[in-house]
């Protein structure tokens, strides 16, 4: 089993003098074929320098088999950073995704929600010079544009109030209009007013500041 | 292999051109090799990543006026003269004992198989043997030590050492064959009997 003491490490075999320093290479295959061959002719009539081969080869194996450590942290610098303004922006964009947020809340079950309720009854007193003068039939206060159908349903209600105003009738007679229907003082103050587009706006603006929040704050962890 | 070379000739190319990812996707791909190189080489976990985190960092600043085709050999140059560096200073300060030189073309002395028991044939097949290989490491002349290491652990081939190392394909040779005979002696002198068979 073992291998007899080694010769001297300068010395001669039989076979000529030793390889001793090209055993390695040897190994690894790593000789030119001329110097393969010579030290495999060697190595076929000399054991201690087969033993030693193999010890060589072995050695190696040892060392291929050692344990793969792993570092504590990354080693790579992050190089590929964000842009400087990301961060900022990020900030910035979650502020307005809270601020578009409450606005909307308050849009929705506040004041801001009703604000047609109020002005619809003063609506009639300041439709007719809205009218006269050609104006989109916006009620005031609404602030956000409205839609075609509030404006028409404002220029029928007020076609209404002009008809039961007999200062109105006789300043300026009212044309016939399409959409006359019977005066109802009543009906002015206590129509509820339609939902308008103001609480969707401000969830829509929160709903976009919060996913640029999100965006920015993905690509600043990606960087 | 065709297609990794191509995609890494690309991330090469990229590198060039500035792109911090593409050259992050190339050091992530070594970073575990360096550190496990530069760790054999100096020994401590923390001054082995410190030489990796520089070298990585020194090889993005650099990469415009890289020329070859291997990022694998040029990054294990950098981290290697990093930790040789980093190997000079402590000794310079005292911080480490003076290594045995590199002894050139003097061949080495093979240690003589221990007689007696208890049976020991099985070391190198065990964790024994790494605590006895990675202490003998320690103790080869450095240029033995990154030539061995360059060789049996991350699988270059000679001339890919030589360029690593800028040394002559004989230098090679010899730093390789003595750090394993070295090796191989530390192994013998705790009881091991060679390979079975």
């Amino acid at each position: 089993m073992r291998e007899p003491p080694g010769p001297p490490d300068v010395g001669m075999s039989e076979m000529g003098p030793h390889p001793d320093l090209e055993l390695s290479a040897y190994v690894d295959d790593a000789l030119d074929e001329p110097d393969r061959a010579r030290v495999a002719d060697h190595l076929a009539g000399c054991a201690t320098c087969t033993a030693r081969a193999r010890e060589l080869s072995a050695t190696a194996a040892v060392l291929r088999a050692l344990p793969d450590p792993r570092p504590s942290r990354s080693l790579v610098p992050p190089l590929a950073r964000a842009p400087a303004w990301y961060a900022p922006a990020r900030l910035l964009s979650g502020i307005a995704s809270g601020v578009f947020a409450l606005l909307f809340l308050a849009a929705a079950l506040g004041p801001l929600g009703t604000p047609r309720a109020a002005t619809t009854a003063a609506a009639p007193a300041a439709a007719p010079k809205d009218l006269a003068t050609g104006a989109d039939g916006r009620a005031p206060g609404v602030g956000v544009a409205a839609s075609a159908s509030a404006a028409a349903e404002s220029a029928q209600r007020l076609d209404n109030a002009a008809s039961a105003s007999p200062g109105t009738r006789d300043a300026q007679p009212a044309p016939p209009s399409a959409f006359a229907v019977p005066a109802s003082p009543a009906r002015a103050s206590s129509e509820p007013a339609p939902a308008g587009p103001a609480p969707l706006l401000w969830l829509g603006l929160a709903l976009a500041a919060g996913a640029a929040a999100v965006f920015l704050h993905v690509r600043m962890r990606a960087g | 292999m065709n297609r990794e070379a191509d995609e890494q000739a690309e991330l090469i190319r990229r590198a060039r051109a500035g792109d911090g990812r593409a050259f992050e996707s190339l050091a992530r791909a070594e970073e575990r090799g360096l550190y496990r190189h530069a760790l054999r080489m100096l020994g401590t976990p923390s001054d082995a990543e410190d030489v990796v985190q520089d070298a990585l960092l020194s090889a993005w600043r650099s990469i415009g006026a890289f020329q070859g085709t291997s990022v694998r050999a040029w990054l294990f140059r950098i981290a290697t003269n990093r930790a040789i560096d980093l190997l000079r200073a402590r000794r310079r300060h005292g911080g480490l004992p003076l290594e045995p030189p590199d002894d050139g073309d003097v061949e080495p002395r093979w240690s003589e198989h221990p007689s007696g028991d208890p049976e020991l044939s099985e070391i190198a097949a065990g964790r024994e043997a790494a605590a006895i290989v990675e202490a003998a490491l320690l103790l080869i002349p450095v240029e033995q030590r990154t030539a061995l290491l360059l060789r049996d652990v991350e699988g270059f081939d000679y001339a890919e050492i030589g360029r690593i190392t800028t040394s002559e394909i004989g230098t090679v040779k010899s730093r390789i064959h003595r750090g394993r005979v070295a090796v191989r002696n530390a192994l013998v002198q705790r009881g091991w009997k060679g390979p079975a068979g």
